[in-house]
C-alpha cells in the first residue's frame, strides 16, 4: 500500500511538472516517436486453478477487495503513420480477494518444520476453505501496441512480475480429513488455519492483452486482462494440489501526454 | 459502429474472469465406510445379547455379547456411504464364530476398504501381559490387544486402545517407537508397555494440544472428534460382569524436566510443578451415559462411578535424565473404593453386564488436558484386575 501511495505522488508530480515545462520536450519524444502513459485503475479478478477441478463443490463466497494499479508506459511508435509501436512500463499493483469455497475429497499435503521439530498432514479433506489473497506486486509489461484508429488502441505482450508483499492464507472449518486417502481414518475438523505466505512464488510472468480508448485528447479508458502463466505457487509446493493462477482484469483511466 | 465491433474485443477477456464460477459436475463419492451398523440375530431382529454399544472404527467393528448369543446365526444390518457397495451382503446370516471380513468398494469403484467383525462372548479379560500387538491398518503405530482361548482356537480381544491414533495425525511420529505408546521388549516379564508424553510438533500447536500424553486403557478411542474434542475421543470402558476388588501390576517411571500447559497460540507454556503419572481402575454403570461410556471430562469424577482403584502417584517418580533401563520396576496393589460412591455396587446389575470396566495408564496425570512434561516415561506390565 506505501508503494501504491508513492507512486500515485509521483505520477501526479510528473503530471504537473510536465504540464508546467514548456511543451517542446514532448514535442520533440513526439518527433521521434516517443509516447508517455499514465495510468491508474482496479485489478478485479482471482487467483485460482483454471478450470475449477471438480473437488470444489461450490462458491459460497468471492470478495475481490479493492485491488490497486498505477502504472507509467512509454511507446515507442515504429512507422512513420504511428499505427504499430511498442510499449514497455511500470505498473504497482495488488492483485488479491477474498474466496470461500466448498470442497469434496480434496487432497492436499502439508509439511512444517519449527525447529527440530517436523510435522507431516496428508488426506482428503471434505468441508469448507476460506483463502485470503493479498498480493503486491511490481509488474514490467512489454507490450505490442496497435493504433486501430485514431481513438483505439490494442496491446499484447507478456509481463513479468516481482513480489513485493504476498500473502495467502485462510482456514479449512466445517469438515473432515480423511488421513492419507479416502479410506483413511477420519477426523472432524471445527477450524484449522493455513498460512502459505511464504511459499508464494517471487517471479511471475504472464500474458498481457488489452484496449484502450481515448475518451478526450489527454484522457483514456483502459482495460488489460492480465493472464498469469506460471503458478502462484512453485512446482515443489504440494499444499494445493492444484495449480493456482493469477487472472486479474486491470482496468482504469489513463492519461496520455 | 467500428467501436462497438472493437469493443466486442473485451468480452472474450472478461468471460475469461467469469469462468471462475463455472463449477464441474460432482465426482462419484470416493469415500467407504460402514457408518452405521446393528446386529441382528437370524430372525432379523437386533440381538439383545450384545453388550454395551458396538464399536465402529475405521476398518472395524467390535461388539461383546453374552455366552447365549448364537453366534453361528447372525446377520449386519449396515449403514453405508452414500453409493458405496459391499460385499458379501451383510444381510446374509452367517456365522460369526470366527472373524467375517466384509468389503466395502466406493461408489467411484476407485477405493475399497476391508472391515473386520469381531463379536466377542468372553467376558473382559483380567490379567494384562500386553505380551500382544501389531501395527494398525497404516503400520504407523502399536494397538495392544488379548486373546483368550476359546473352542476355535484363540480369540482376539481388541479391548485396548491408546491416542495413538490422534498422535498419527500431526506426522509428528516417523516409526511406531516414535509414538506415545509403545511395545518394548523389556517389560517386567517378556514384552511390555511404554508411555511417552511427546512434542506434537508444529500441527500439534496449531490445534493447541502441543503435547500428547502415552496413554493406554481399556475402552475405544474415537479419533474423529480427536481434534474436536479431545476429552470425548477417549471413551473408557467395556462391559464386564464381575466385582473386581484389587487393581495390581508393576510399573517404573521418570518425569521429563518442564511441565507445560498450552499457551494462548498453541504451543507450549513452561509452568511450575512437576510431572507425574496416573495408574487407575474405575468401575462404573453405563446406563444413561452418552455413548454408553465415561469419557475424559468425568473419568474421575462420574456419579455413575461404583469403584474406583487408583496407584499412589507421589512414589517412585525418577528425576529427568534418569536411565529407566537401569532402575527396577516398582509393585503396585490397590484396592477398588467403594465407600461413598453415588452408585452402589448391585450383584444383579453386574451379572446383567450393566457396568464397563476401564483400566487407564498415563505418562501425564494431566495429560488429557496436554498438561505434562514432554519426556515423562511410564513402563507398566503384569497387570491384573483381582476379581471377587
Amino acid at each position: 500500500m506505501k508503494n501504491v501511495l508513492l507512486l500515485i505522488l509521483l505520477c501526479a508530480s510528473l503530471g504537473v511538472y510536465a504540464d508546467g515545462r514548456e511543451k517542446t520536450a514532448l514535442k520533440k519524444s513526439y518527433f521521434y516517436g516517443l509516447e508517455y502513459r499514465i495510468k491508474g485503475g482496479f485489478n478485479f479478478g482471482g487467483t485460482s486453478p483454471l478450470p475449477l477441478p471438480a473437488e470444489i463443490r461450490k462458491i459460497e463466497g468471492f470478495r475481490p477487495g479493492l485491488q490497486i494499479a498505477i502504472e507509467g508506459n512509454v511507446i515507442k511508435w515504429i512507422d512513420t503513420q504511428k499505427k504499430w509501436g511498442t510499449l514497455i512500463g511500470i505498473r504497482l499493483e495488488s492483485k488479491g480477494m477474498k474466496t470461500d469455497a466448498k470442497v469434496k475429497n480434496y487432497y492436499m499435503v502439508m509439511d512444517a518444520t519449527e525447529g527440530d521439530q517436523t510435522g507431516h498432514m496428508e488426506g482428503n479433506w471434505t468441508g469448507y476453505v476460506k483463502t485470503d489473497v493479498k498480493n503486491s506486486f511490481l509488474t514490467i509489461p512489454i507490450q505490442v501496441i496497435h493504433k486501430l484508429s485514431p481513438r483505439w488502441d490494442i496491446k499484447f505482450g507478456p509481463y513479468l512480475s516481482y513480489l513485493t508483499d504476498g500473502e495467502f492464507s485462510g482456514s479449512a472449518y466445517d469438515g473432515y480429513l480423511r488421513e492419507g486417502n479416502p479410506t483413511g481414518t477420519k477426523v472432524n475438523v471445527t477450524e484449522a488455519t493455513y498460512d502459505f505466505s511464504s511459499d508464494l512464488r517471487k517471479f511471475q510472468w504472464g500474458i498481457d492483452v488489452g484496449g484502450e480508448w481515448r475518451a478526450y485528447r489527454h484522457l483514456s479508458i483502459y482495460a488489460d486482462l492480465t493472464w498469469g502463466l506460471n503458478a502462484a505457487f512453485p512446482k515443489d509446493f504440494k499444499s494445493i494440489s492444484f495449480k493456482m493462477y493469477n487472472i486479474y482484469l486491470n482496468f482504469g483511466f489513463g492519461y496520455v501526454f | 459502429m467500428s467501436d462497438m465491433k472493437r469493443r466486442m474485443l473485451l468480452f472474450p477477456a472478461l468471460i475469461g474472469v467469469l469462468c471462475f464460477s463455472c463449477i464441474q459436475a460432482e465426482e462419484p463419492n470416493a469415500e467407504a465406510d460402514i457408518e452405521e451398523c446393528v446386529i441382528l440375530n437370524a430372525n432379523g431382529q437386533p440381538d439383545q445379547n450384545i453388550k454395551g454399544k458396538v464399536v465402529l472404527t475405521n476398518t472395524r467393528i467390535m461388539a461383546q455379547a453374552t455366552p447365549y448369543i448364537d453366534l453361528t446365526q447372525l446377520a449386519l444390518d449396515v449403514k453405508l456411504t452414500p453409493g458405496a457397495t459391499i460385499a458379501p451382503a451383510p444381510s446374509k446370516v452367517l456365522d460369526y464364530s470366527t472373524i467375517q471380513k466384509f468389503t466395502v468398494t466406493s461408489e467411484s469403484g476407485e477405493w475399497q476398504k476391508e472391515y473386520t467383525v469381531t463379536i466377542d462372548t468372553f467376558d473382559l479379560p483380567t490379567k494384562y501381559r500386553f505380551e500382544q500387538s501389531e501395527l494398525n491398518e497404516s503400520g504407523k503405530y502399536f494397538e495392544f490387544f488379548e486373546t483368550t482361548e476359546g473352542k476355535e482356537g484363540l480369540i482376539r480381544q481388541n479391548i485396548w486402545a491408546s491416542g495413538n491414533a490422534g498422535f498419527s495425525l500431526t506426522g509428528a511420529g516417523s516409526t511406531p517407537d516414535d509414538f506415545p505408546t509403545v511395545s518394548v521388549v523389556n517389560g517386567k516379564e517378556g514384552m511390555g508397555v511404554r508411555l511417552e508424553t511427546k512434542s506434537t510438533g508444529p500441527f500439534g500447536q496449531i490445534a493447541k494440544m502441543p503435547i500428547a500424553a502415552g496413554n493406554l486403557f481399556i475402552g475405544s478411542f474415537d479419533v474423529a472428534n480427536a481434534l474436536n474434542d479431545a476429552m470425548k475421543a477417549t471413551r473408557f470402558g467395556l462391559a464386564f460382569g464381575k466385582k473386581p476388588v484389587e487393581l495390581k501390576g508393576y510399573y517404573k517411571y521418570k518425569r521429563g524436566a518442564q511441565l507445560t500447559d498450552v499457551a494462548a497460540d498453541g504451543d507450549t507454556l513452561h509452568i511450575a510443578g512437576e510431572d507425574t503419572f496416573d495408574i487407575y481402575a474405575v468401575l462404573y454403570k453405563s446406563e444413561g451415559l452418552e455413548e454408553g461410556t465415561l469419557d475424559g471430562d468425568n473419568v474421575l469424577s462420574s456419579k455413575n462411578i461404583i469403584a474406583l482403584a487408583r496407584v499412589d502417584n507421589t512414589q517412585h517418580v525418577n528425576p529427568p535424565g534418569t536411565d529407566l533401563n537401569n532402575v527396577e520396576y516398582t509393585p503396585f496393589s490397590v484396592k477398588f473404593d467403594y465407600e461413598d460412591k453415588a452408585t452402589p455396587f448391585n450383584e444383579e446389575e453386574a451379572r446383567a453386564y450393566k457396568y464397563n470396566l476401564t483400566v487407564v495408564f498415563t505418562s501425564s496425570v494431566r495429560g488429557a488436558e496436554f498438561v505434562g512434561a514432554i519426556g515423562s516415561v511410564l513402563y507398566v506390565d503384569e497387570v491384573e484386575v483381582v476379581c471377587e
